[in-house]
């Protein structure tokens, strides 16, 4: 099949995401231009990173003045959960070839959705390459329209941040629904106060490897039962 | 000149551990898959991570004075609701954010 048939078969079914995508894409362009950058550093970021968490979290703790690595720690743990998105395509996807790559490259939580909510999609190299390369353009479009905008209109708008703030909260409902164990988030939720209150410049560090150290002594001994 | 550097390679670099995240089931699925600790750990530090997320991003919020922080607060317990009545991201945390977005300039 053609590759304009493609397209114009899929396209539809991308709607969804774009959807979603453009309000998301546009607030982060205005973000990125509310915290002094050109207008072309939005384009360039949802090129690249293409991840709308990670996104917002790298402009959310520049603006908050965190340092290199902790950006970079700060992304590889939100980053996690897109371990548990591979796994149900291993065995669909070719490495060897630029679209496989691109395919890897490309798997956010929307495409991972609409591509797993249907097999044929899921199932055809092609087709899922075409549905990927949509919702990116649609990305980078976005993201591009926001930095053009906030560039033109110079008012600032307060509490734009706070998307931020509210991603991770909605994501960590939905990992704790998941994973039905409370144990952790309320750990993690007093080690946090407590470091906010007490070591404000190292809260990043201090909750991430306290948390991460409870959760393997206490489950030191479950884990080596069997 | 030397700021666009810096951002440069800060952007550069996100990229990359975003890409490594999502190409590390394909890269090391044998030795990831026979780490029982790694397994545990990928699975329940997300939950425990994102609750520290946001207190971080709450820590230039002011608590006892001007707003008390209750446009946050507030803002946080509608995503959270929200989130569990409907499950849809999108929903919640644009409610969420434009009732705060709203409460702080209006």
């Amino acid at each position: 099949m053609s590759n304009t048939k493609n397209l114009s078969r899929i396209a539809p079914l991308t709607l969804p995401v774009a959807f979603g995508y453009f309000p998301l894409g546009i607030v982060f362009g205005l973000l990125c231009t509310q915290n002094n950058l050109e207008w072309w550093w939005p384009s360039l970021i949802g090129l690249l990173v293409y991840a709308g968490a990670a996104q917002f979290m790298t402009i959310g703790l520049i603006s908050l003045g965190a340092s290199f690595s902790e950006i970079l720690s700060s992304v590889l743990f939100l980053n996690l959960r897109h371990f548990f998105y591979g796994l149900s395509f291993l065995n669909k996807i070719n490495l060897r070839s630029f679209g496989g790559i691109y395919r890897v490259f490309s798997l956010t939580d929307e495409t991972y959705s609409l591509l797993t909510s249907s097999t044929e999609l899921g199932g055809d190299q092609k087709l899922a390459f075409w549905v990927s390369l949509l919702n990116h353009v649609y990305w980078v479009l976005a993201c591009s329209l926001g930095g053009i905008i906030g560039n033109l209109v110079k008012t600032e708008i307060k509490g734009l941040d706070f998307i931020l703030t509210a991603m991770f909260a909605a994501l960590a409902v939905e990992q704790i629904i998941r994973i039905r164990n409370y144990i952790y988030p309320v750990f993690a939720l007093a080690i946090s106060v407590f470091s906010l209150v007490m070591f404000p410049q190292q809260v990043l560090q201090i909750a991430l490897v306290g948390t991460t150290a409870f959760i393997i002594f206490h489950s030191r001994s479950s884990l080596y039962e069997s | 000149m030397n700021h666009d550097m810096d951002l440069l390679l800060l952007v550069v670099a996100v990229a990359l551990v975003t890409f490594l995240t999502r190409a590390a089931p394909f890269l090391f699925f044998s030795r990831l898959q026979h780490s029982k600790l790694l397994v545990y750990l990928g699975d329940q530090l997300p939950s425990a991570v994102m609750i520290i997320l946001v207190a971080y991003c709450l820590k230039s919020v002011s608590f006892n004075s001007g707003n008390y922080g209750l446009p946050e607060l507030s803002s946080l317990l509608v995503v959270v609701l929200v989130h569990i009545w409907r499950r849809n991201f999108f929903l919640s945390v644009g409610c969420g954010s434009l009732i705060c977005i709203f409460l702080l300039n209006f």
